[in-house]
């Protein structure tokens, strides 16, 4: 029951914290903050069971910090999606806000002039240090290569075709 | 530790139930589904072997689902990202250059139009938008109600509704 209680309540009281303070922090440690948020919920949900005689012993504590972090991570990419506009998203709203009539097929230059995708995330992986500007270039940096070819070799086992994006 | 292992073993067989689905030529959703299926009935079936039948199992199947969920959740986004992520497409196009590109040698490559245009033919293809006339309309239900719930999670968290506002 310890792990059960410490295990789910610490990345909920963390993720909800995390959520209603988001805008006030610094951008930079926007996301860094969550495993922060994480000891600080699994600190504070322990030592109220430990008040009510339910003391973790080191494996629940242990079984409750992976159980913890493996939420708030899953809660991490549900919150990019949400910082970050999904294409597929933004055009199932912007059509559906044309109502019952649908939206014209004219609308949609205007919809991409609106949605700046990919400066959006060019702006964004620069200012994650994956790549780089070298003059009037943008580089990658090398250990994000790899990433790139794991993942390369997963989708050509499961024999997926060129990636349309 | 064993909950610990039997979310490892769910994982690793949802992994593997993934790939067979692709490698059988299987639609990505399905393969998706499959993936969870089999994740799901590994852990149940695990938790029933190694764990009492008593209240332990009960207070150990929240754990459990929690690890295996959370980290399906996780291996979900990284693939889909590889098919469909802007970031990837970006870091792929760079590394295809040899490691370095322009801006506007990426914008010839892969456009904001070339975008929107693969995301409407996508969700045609599948049903999700329909074309009646010169309009575009959202017929898929669960695609609408995901598309309003990010909005409004936009607007909870980053107090807007779109990062281009």
């Amino acid at each position: 029951m310890t792990v059960t209680v410490l295990g789910l309540l610490s990345p909920l009281l963390a993720v909800l914290i995390h959520a209603l303070t988001f805008t006030w922090l610094p951008e930079r440690v926007r996301f860094l903050a969550i495993p922060f948020f994480d000891a600080v919920a699994l600190a504070a949900v322990g030592m109220a069971l430990s008040s009510l005689g339910f003391t973790p012993t080191g494996s629940e504590w242990l079984l409750a910090g992976v159980l913890t972090l493996s939420l708030s991570f899953a809660y991490a990419l549900i919150l990019i999606g949400i910082v970050a506009d999904s294409p597929t998203l933004a055009l199932v709203n912007t059509i559906a806000d044309y109502g019952a009539g649908g939206m014209p097929l004219s609308m949609l230059d205007e919809f991409v002039r609106a949605h700046p995708f990919l400066e959006s995330r060019t702006v964004a992986l620069l200012r994650s240090g994956v790549l780089r500007r070298e003059g009037g270039l943008l580089v990658l940096r090398g250990k994000v290569g790899m990433g790139l070819r794991l993942g390369e070799a997963y989708r050509r086992l499961c024999r997926r075709g060129a990636v349309a994006g | 530790m064993s909950i610990l292992a039997i979310a490892l073993v769910a994982m690793a067989a949802s992994i593997g139930a993934h790939l067979l689905a692709c490698r059988r030529g299987l639609p990505h959703l399905t393969a998706y589904v499959a993936s969870l299926i089999v994740g799901f009935m590994v852990t149940i079936g695990g938790l029933l072997l190694v764990v009492p039948h008593d209240a332990t199992f009960l207070w150990s199947l929240p754990v459990a689902l929690g690890l295996f969920g959370s980290w399906w959740f996780i291996f979900l986004n990284i693939v889909q990202a590889m098919e469909s992520s802007l970031r990837i497409r970006i870091l792929r196009e760079i590394a295809l250059a040899g490691g370095s590109l322009s801006t506007e040698a990426l914008s010839a490559r892969y456009s904001d139009s070339r975008l929107i245009g693969l995301r409407v033919s996508r969700l045609t293809e599948s049903g999700a938008i329909r074309q009646r006339g010169d309009r575009l309309l959202v017929a898929s239900r669960p695609l609408l109600f995901l598309a309003r719930l990010f909005r409004l999670l936009k607007l909870m968290i980053i107090h807007r509704t779109s990062e281009f506002l």
